[in-house]
């Protein structure tokens, strides 16, 4: 069968339902006279989804979207309307045929309307799956200028880690455990807003072939961050694949929908929100101030004998000799007081018929590293206007960001050090790091001619002044929506959104420096990506009510199609020095290239939702895609999903037999379901390398490194989930508990493999990643008094993740970018997700590590599993204290079990400035083990004695230094550390202005104050702060979580905020 | 749904092609030969170089990583994944997609040029690491089987032949040209065919551990070897070697070195690199060779100079001329080896001279010896090919050394070699023939190397002021030949065996000779197991006390990807130790003392 009979088909069949469902409504209407109306809130917003019941019958229907309901009954009757998150309202009719109530918020209900797939409202109680969504008051306790990072802590499953505390730098959102274990594939959930899908991507466009730009060697953003925060009405996280199934192919790792603010009916509001933030540089590394730079070298005569061992300063590391001399703090010295300014305003407004949204607003970080920052604009606009049966609405948000980067850790093409943070931390604290500079302005070379400057280690504030690395990113997203209410159980509605924006990453290589000896004379390179998204969606929902029973049909279809396009283009040995300019190199000394990438993707999807006395809920949805990424016999393929809730307290309580004072709710819930996942452009494909030109002029083309499988299939994900809700003391303690299973097989990637196959990275469909796990919260108001309330929340979580099904030895899946330390994050066949290889000091059957003839410890060099990122559980605590008009919140965060690798530890050690590094240098030395016929050993080194090494006499203290330079390192598991954590996240005071002195002030609406400090306190076994993803956020695979390599410190801060409402 | 169904579904999907590279398919056979050139010479001269940083003749200054440790026999994984990479990324994804669309076409000469790369290719492989997927690899295996040595060194003679059967076919005058995509022989089928003779000539003595039989069934087949020789090269005008250039091209690799197609690999590995330095047994074989006192004309040429003024306290035996000082040796077999007191030390240029930052007096004496690093104009932007420690400074000037500059040749098969091939032949049966050979053979090489001096000094007549450039002349050559290589009567197999190893100077067969004759020190002249060796802990640790270097351990790509069947050739390898089911044989710290099979008795 193709295709195009395919679509046929289902377009027939969509349309033939459709059809059904006009036919059938007429037998419907029966006696009494028409009532009709229209249902808001207290604010005048239209509500839909109110159940508008004939009291004493069985008669009743919901308002539809404008809050208007229509049905016939006795004038002399009364409406019982009833909705989660309001209070039940009963109505008499007395004859009037138009009956509109105004709905009162039951407070503690209030976060039981949900957002889910498709930006549709429905009842928590009728979802069998988990979702949870937070609204704009409680996003905006701890705002940052990324959405994502205000999500941390606050819900069950949804773990976050902010990559680093630079500016500009991105975080990491996964769900419920990672879906892919090739690490060109992003774990991290689908993002739309306004119902358009949202690039989340961190890319740097370059590449360390090109211009040696990578992931591992500075920071990057991740893209949600060009949403202004203060936009957000509500975040909604669907966390399994039964709750986005809908969404297809990207929606497998979840999804976090965002929904943007309105005008409202009859209110013009002006709002005005002002922050200053500072923040500051948690803690650094201890380092020894002892030891000088330089190295002790053992000295011999001709004859071999040992003649003493003298000091040498030809050496950037700090193993030389014990020295009073002054010393200077150069790596507190060097990181800076940060500054956040946080200027935003909107105007919003709406009568029946329209309303409008409009914002601005300004961000400027000053980073705690010098030289960087991060500068973001951002403008909305969002209107709606209805006119008789349709509702027109239209968005749109531009924005533009700015940061300005440092290198950090070592970029490809020099592992000597040319990141500036890998300077900072290893400078010797006996050199002034700040003189870097000679009086006539050029670069100062601490060993002048002995090396080449190619050779040298550049000194931090060069780098940071001179090197400049930087990012653009302009972006316009918007979408036209025309609803029609074709009658008022019946909606069809069409959208249109783009996407698109342009990021240009650039670097400035100043001449002189020490990354590349070609580029003595300086390097600039701008990268240009150009990304675009275009959707179409049309959606038709049937709702209708039969007796008992509620009945819902949707469906739809959805066209993406996205492209990207990227210019590379590099110059250097420039001919005016110190002139970054394209012109102001030769043809030769540039470099341009050129890629690009197309997909597109066409799905149409049904949902089918049944209920019966607001007691029992079944949902059944399918989604058939059809991708422009998988060969052409494989493109089309069907995944379905099904969910079913029972809200047993409903029967309990109809029966008599509970009380609804204890427990006042109570629900179980079941879901299984399955979502399809296509690939990136071109992967069926081997394609060529750039046409090349070969000596005598010959023209030669090549096999890229990857090859392409015309065989490729869909990868699937399988999960399944069971939930319990409990609602005590009418909803005062609340109880979430879900337990899930996740099993994405037939998975798509494209491995390291032998290079014998002759390629470096082969697409398979292949492996099985498995999370299971368990998550709870429990939230409730122990205290609520006229004056004073007291809200909790705690959440908690645990996942597991594991691989499986890997071709016959191919026994692990690295992530390229993230290796540190002799360590590297890795996915093992049969072994844990998120785990960590490294390699083993050699131990025999009792665990005692087998020596060599000198008493060291011998080791294996292959890399095995010696750790697990993932922790046990993870878990927030959120507190909201409220008298009166002061309101506090304090959120706690914490997680238990989860290893990280200190690779600035590593580092530090091993140049000699930690102050581990300081204290066991002059301390004995003792190696116990056994050797290699399994007898006890032990061996003691003492700095200023000598002992006979490999036949060599040696001092003690090179023998100590290579114990720890060279053997120790080698049980990586030394540099591992199984984190606890416990995280004061934020503490926030607020003050509103009371009512009375705002009336006295007649234009102000609102006013309040708000005062906070981030990430103030932290109770944790890790030297550091262990939050941490040494390559940023958006890496794929098992990612960069839990690598700690040099990087930008964590920061703390404190706010100042105003807010004003007109 | 009105704007769907005007969509045909099927075309509006049909997008999945890469609109800015072109599929793998798409490529012709002739647009895919300068691509596998490139990348198996590069592939090959990478393995030179490694290799021969092991066999005596080059060491780097002490603390010089990698390549220092090699010199003193101490062999780390960071040496093993390269000419891997090159060869297996680089060339073998491409050659059977030559090879298959060549001859559907009838185009013979591309055909049987693939065979021959194809071969040459998996024998290096064979040569480094023992094991290779090799009937399975560059397949459709995501994890390709391994297999054993012979079955690699036969598959290999036998491709070889089947590519000797195809250069013998003239392919259709209508057919793409050779030419187009060969730059090796220029498009000169005959040179090629050629060319394969030589190899298979190389191969076949490669068995001489074996017994005695016909080479297709692993056997040492002197006839077969003098059957190849006769039809191989017969004169340097046969040779298939690589000129290459200092243009700076805009195609640069794409294996992550970054580095022009069109220079000299050697210069990428050691030529633009620091501290790299010629051994005793080198200076001693160049300036008086088994003993002659008569100093061969290519010492000037190999062995670097300096740009340096003598004083009195200048060490007698240094060469000079002119301002130019040429190096000395580095003893690394003797007891006086520096090795023993962290030396030798890389000399620095400070307040207009030559000095050795130390405060070590030992070792104030290090700037005798002079790195072979040289520059470029074209990637380097540099005014000339000397290498200038204080950037501008004519009086830093160090020359760089034959092989290892940006425009210096890759010799790929020679008629010198062919003629060293036959001189150990014959010499059992032959020593008149064999002298003749062998002497034919040192000739060649240095009118060889006059064709490369010639055009540099051709192109920069400035540097032909240093000795380093100059071309030997012709009276300095006939007075080696004459008096400086012996004569028949007291012609040794040592001797043909130092005198093509300096004549292939950078070429796995240095290595591959040394295993063969188990590192002998009365066939390779002055060579000894470097001293600092048995100093060394980690070193005899990965060569224990009384083993030798044999082969190289496989690169993790393999280890950790193709774990199983790694493990499982294992079963094949005498020497491999199996003992442990967890741990595969290869990753034995002493895996590099295992011969490979060629290097064995093994039937």
């Amino acid at each position: 069968m193709s295709i195009k009979q395919n679509c046929g088909k289902l377009f027939k069949l969509a349309l033939m339902t459709l059809a059904a469902m006009v036919l059938s409504i007429g037998a419907m209407w029966a006696q009494n006279s028409k009532v009709t109306g229209t249902v808001t809130d207290k604010n005048g917003e239209p509500l839909a989804g109110v159940y508008v019941l004939v009291q004493g019958t069985k008669t009743g229907t919901t308002t539809d979207s404008n809050g208007q309901f229509s049905l016939k009954a006795p004038g002399k009757g009364s409406l019982v309307f009833s909705s989660m998150g309001f209070t039940s309202n009963t109505v008499a009719i007395n004859n009037r045929g138009v009956v509109n109530v105004v709905m009162q918020e039951d407070a503690v209900l209030l976060n039981d309307v949900v957002v889910t797939a498709l930006g549709i409202k429905k009842e928590k109680k009728s979802l069998g799956y988990a979702v949870t969504d937070i609204k704009a008051d409680e996003l905006m306790k701890n705002k940052t200028s990324n959405p994502i990072s205000s999500l941390s802590g606050k819900i069950a499953g949804v773990n976050i880690t902010q990559s680093s505390g630079a500016a500009g730098s991105g975080a990491q959102i996964i769900l419920r455990g990672g879906t892919s274990g090739s690490e060109g594939k992003d774990n991290q959930p689908l993002f739309v807003v306004d119902g358009v899908i949202y690039d989340n991507s961190s890319t740097i466009v370059g590449n360390s072939a090109f211009d040696g730009s990578s992931k591992s060697a500075t920071t990057t953003s991740n893209r949600v961050m060009d949403i202004n925060p203060e936009d957000i009405e509500d975040m909604s996280v669907l966390k399994g694949p039964a709750a986005s199934a809908l969404y297809g192919s990207r929606a497998a790792n979840g999804v976090v929908l965002i929904t943007t603010k309105k005008g409202k009916d009859g209110v013009m509001e002006i709002n005005i929100n002002s922050k200053f933030s500072t923040s500051w540089v948690k803690d650094l590394p201890a380092i020894q101030k002892e030891y000088t730079r330089g190295y002790m070298e053992d000295q011999y005569d001709a004859n071999k004998n040992y003649t003493g061992t003298v000091f040498n300063d030809f050496s950037y590391n700090s193993w030389g000799e014990k020295s009073s001399a002054q010393t200077y703090n150069n790596m507190k010295d060097f990181f800076q007081g940060g500054n956040i300014y946080d200027e935003s305003a909107s105007v919003a407004g709406g009568n029946k018929n329209s309303n409008y949204y409009l914002s601005g607003s300004y961000y400027k970080q000053k980073g705690v590293v010098p030289e960087t920052g991060y500068n973001k604009y951002t403008f909305r606009f969002n209107g709606e206007q209805r006119v008789s049966i349709f509702t027109f609405s239209a968005s749109a948000a531009y924005s533009q960001a700015h940061t300005d980067k440092t290198l950090t850790g070592a970029g490809l093409f020099n592992s000597a050090g040319t990141g500036a943070l890998y300077g900072v931390y290893n400078w010797s604290p006996f050199d002034n790091m700040s003189h870097y500079l000679n009086e006539d302005g050029s670069r100062y070379r601490m060993f002048d001619k002995r090396l080449d400057p190619w050779d040298e280690r550049d000194n931090p504030y060069w780098i940071v002044n001179k090197n400049k690395i930087y990012d653009n990113n302009d972006r316009f997203t918007g979408n036209i929506n025309v609803k029609a209410d074709i009658t008022k159980w019946w909606f069809i509605s069409y959208r249109i959104g783009i996407d698109t924006y342009t990021q240009i990453n650039s670097n400035r290589i100043a001449a002189n420096g020490a990354i590349k000896q070609v580029w003595l004379n300086g390097m600039m390179s701008d990268n240009t990506m150009r990304f675009n998204y275009l959707s179409h969606n049309i959606i038709s929902n049937m709702s209708q009510q039969y007796g008992d029973f509620d009945f819902n049909l949707l469906l739809g279809t959805a066209v993406d199609d996205t492209k990207s396009n990227s210019d590379y283009k590099m110059a250097w040995n420039f001919s005016v020095p110190d002139f970054f300019s394209y012109a102001n190199a030769t043809t030769a000394n540039k470099q341009f290239a050129h890629s690009a990438s197309h997909k597109r993707l066409l799905g149409v999807f049904g949902e089918f939702r049944t209920s019966w006395r607001n007691m029992v809920y079944l949902t059944v949805t399918g989604r058939n895609d059809w991708t422009s990424t998988l060969p052409v016999a494989n493109r089309s393929y069907f995944y379905p999903s099904a969910s079913a809730s029972f809200v047993f307290t409903e029967l309990l309580q109809k029966q008599g037999w509970l009380s609804s004072d204890i427990l006042t709710f109570g629900k179980i819930r079941a879901s299984w379901a399955k979502v399809g996942k296509d690939t990136g452009a071109y992967e069926t494909n081997t394609s060529l390398w750039p046409v090349g030109t070969y000596l005598s002029g010959l023209v030669g083309v090549g096999n890229t490194w990857s090859r392409g499988n015309p065989y490729l299939k869909p990868e699937m994900t399988k999960s399944t989930e069971l939930g319990l809700e409990l609602g005590f003391f009418n909803n005062r303690l609340h109880f979430d508990y879900a337990y899930y299973t996740n099993d994405s097989y037939n998975q798509i990637l494209s491995p390291r493999g032998p290079q014998s196959t002759g390629y470096i990275f082969c697409s398979i469909n292949a492996g099985n990643v498995y999370n299971k796990g368990m998550e709870l919260s429990l939230s409730g108001t122990p205290i609520e008094k006229k004056d004073f309330r007291w809200d909790v929340a705690l959440n908690l979580a645990g996942n597991r993740g594991t691989l499986k099904n890997l071709p016959n030895g191919l026994n692990v899946m690295y992530v390229t970018d993230v290796q540190y330390a002799g360590a590297q994050a890795a996915s093992f066949n049969n072994g844990k997700f998120m785990a960590i290889a490294g390699t083993k000091w050699t131990r025999d059957d009792k665990g005692n590590v087998v020596l060599d003839k000198n008493g060291m410890p011998t080791y294996t060099t292959t890399l095995q599993e010696v750790g697990n990122r993932e922790p046990k559980f993870a878990g927030g605590l959120n507190n909201t204290f409220t008298w009166k008009n002061l309101s506090f919140n304090m959120l706690w965060e914490f997680s238990v079990g989860g290893d990280v690798v200190n690779g600035t530890q590593f580092a530090m050690d091993g140049t000699g400035t930690s102050k581990f590094s300081g204290d066991v240098r002059n301390k004995t030395l003792t190696v116990k083990g056994v050797d290699a016929s399994g007898n006890a050993v032990s061996n003691s080194w003492d700095a200023n004695d000598t002992y006979v090494f490999n036949g060599v006499t040696m001092s003690g203290y090179n023998i100590i230094k290579s114990y720890y330079a060279s053997y120790y390192p080698y049980e990586t598991a030394n540099y591992i550390t199984k984190v606890n954590v416990l995280r004061l996240r934020s503490l926030s005071a607020t003050y509103d202005l009371p009512k009375r002195v705002l009336d006295k002030i007649k234009f102000l609406k609102r006013a309040s104050v708000t005062a906070s400090a981030n990430n103030i306190l932290l109770f944790t076994n890790y030297k550091g702060d262990p939050e941490l993803a040494a390559s940023g956020a958006g890496v794929g695979g098992s990612s960069s979580v839990g690598f700690d390599y040099c990087g930008v410190p964590a920061t703390s801060g404190m706010t100042f905020g105003l807010n004003l409402t007109f | 749904m009105v704007s769907l169904s005007l969509v045909s579904c099927k075309s509006w999907l049909d997008i999945n092609t890469d609109p800015e590279n072109p599929s793998a398919e798409s490529a012709t056979y002739q647009s895919r030969l300068a691509h596998i050139e490139f990348y198996t010479n590069d592939a090959t001269q990478f393995a030179a170089w490694r290799s021969n940083m092991a066999t005596g003749d080059w060491t780097r200054n002490a603390g010089g990583g990698t390549y220092y440790n090699m010199s003193i026999w101490y062999p780390t994984n960071s040496i093993n994944t390269t000419p891997y990479q090159w060869w297996f990324v680089g060339a073998c994804s491409n050659i059977d997609d030559m090879y298959n669309k060549a001859m559907a076409a009838g185009a013979w000469s591309y055909a049987g040029v693939a065979k021959v790369i194809r071969a040459y290719g998996f024998m290096l492989m064979t040569d480094l690491y023992g094991e290779m997927p090799y009937t399975e690899a560059c397949g459709e295996s995501a994890v390709p089987k391994y297999d054993n040595g012979k079955n690699i060194y036969i598959g290999c003679l036998k491709e070889l032949d089947e590519g000797i059967e195809l250069l013998g076919k003239t392919q259709d005058v209508a057919l793409p040209a050779l030419s187009v995509g060969d730059y090796w022989n220029g498009g000169d089928a005959s040179k090629w065919l050629k060319f394969a003779y030589l190899l298979k000539a190389r191969y076949c003595l490669k068995l001489s551990k074996k017994a005695a039989g016909s080479y297709l069934d692993g056997k040492y087949d002197a006839t077969a070897i003098l059957d190849a020789l006769s039809k191989g090269p017969q004169s340097n005008a046969d040779n298939t070697i690589i000129y290459h250039t200092d243009n700076n091209s805009t195609t640069h690799d794409v294996l992550g070195w970054d580095e022009p197609v069109d220079y000299s690999p050697l210069y990428s590995v050691c030529g633009m690199n620091s501290g790299y330095m010629v051994t005793q047994m080198l200076y001693n074989n160049l300036t008086n060779f088994a003993g002659y006192g008569v100093e061969d004309p290519r010492a000037d040429k190999i062995i670097p100079w300096t740009v340096s003024s003598q004083s009195d306290n200048s060490p007698a035996g240094v060469k000079w001329s002119g301002i130019w000082r040429r190096s000395l040796g580095v003893d690394i077999t003797t007891s006086n080896s520096p090795n023993f007191s962290g030396g030798p030390l890389r000399a620095e240029f400070k307040n207009g001279k030559w000095s050795i930052n130390s405060t070590s007096a030992t070792r104030l004496g290090d700037t005798v010896y002079v790195e072979c690093t040289s520059t470029s104009k074209g990637y380097a932007a540099d005014p000339d090919l000397f290498y200038r420690a204080l950037p501008g400074n004519d009086a830093s000037r160090e020359s760089g050394s034959f092989y290892s500059r940006v425009s210096s040749p890759s010799y790929i098969g020679t008629y010198a070699e062919a003629c060293f091939i036959k001189a150990e032949v014959l010499f059992k049966t032959d020593k008149a023939g064999a002298f003749a050979a062998y002497k034919a053979g040192i000739k060649a090489s240095m009118e060889q190397m006059n064709v490369s001096l010639s055009a540099w000094v051709a192109g920069d007549a400035n540097l032909g002021k240093c000795p380093s450039f100059t071309p030997m002349t012709q009276t300095d050559m006939d007075n080696f030949l004459a008096n400086g290589i012996g004569s028949v009567s007291d012609l040794t197999l040592g001797k043909i065996l130092t005198q093509k190893r300096i004549a292939l100077q950078f070429s796995v067969e240095i290595w591959n000779d040394m295993r063969r004759y188990d590192y002998d020190p009365t066939l390779f002249l002055g060579w000894n197991t470097p001293a600092y060796h048995a100093m060394s802990a980690p070193a005899l640790i990965a060569i224990p006390a009384g083993t030798s270097f044999r082969r190289w351990r496989q690169c993790s790509h393999e280890l950790n990807y193709n774990t199983a069947n790694l493990t499982a050739i294992g079963s094949e390898v005498p020497g491999a130790n199996m003992s442990d089911a967890a741990k595969c044989w290869n990753n034995y710290d002493d895996v590099w003392t295992i011969p490979v099979w060629w290097d064995s008795d093994q039937e």
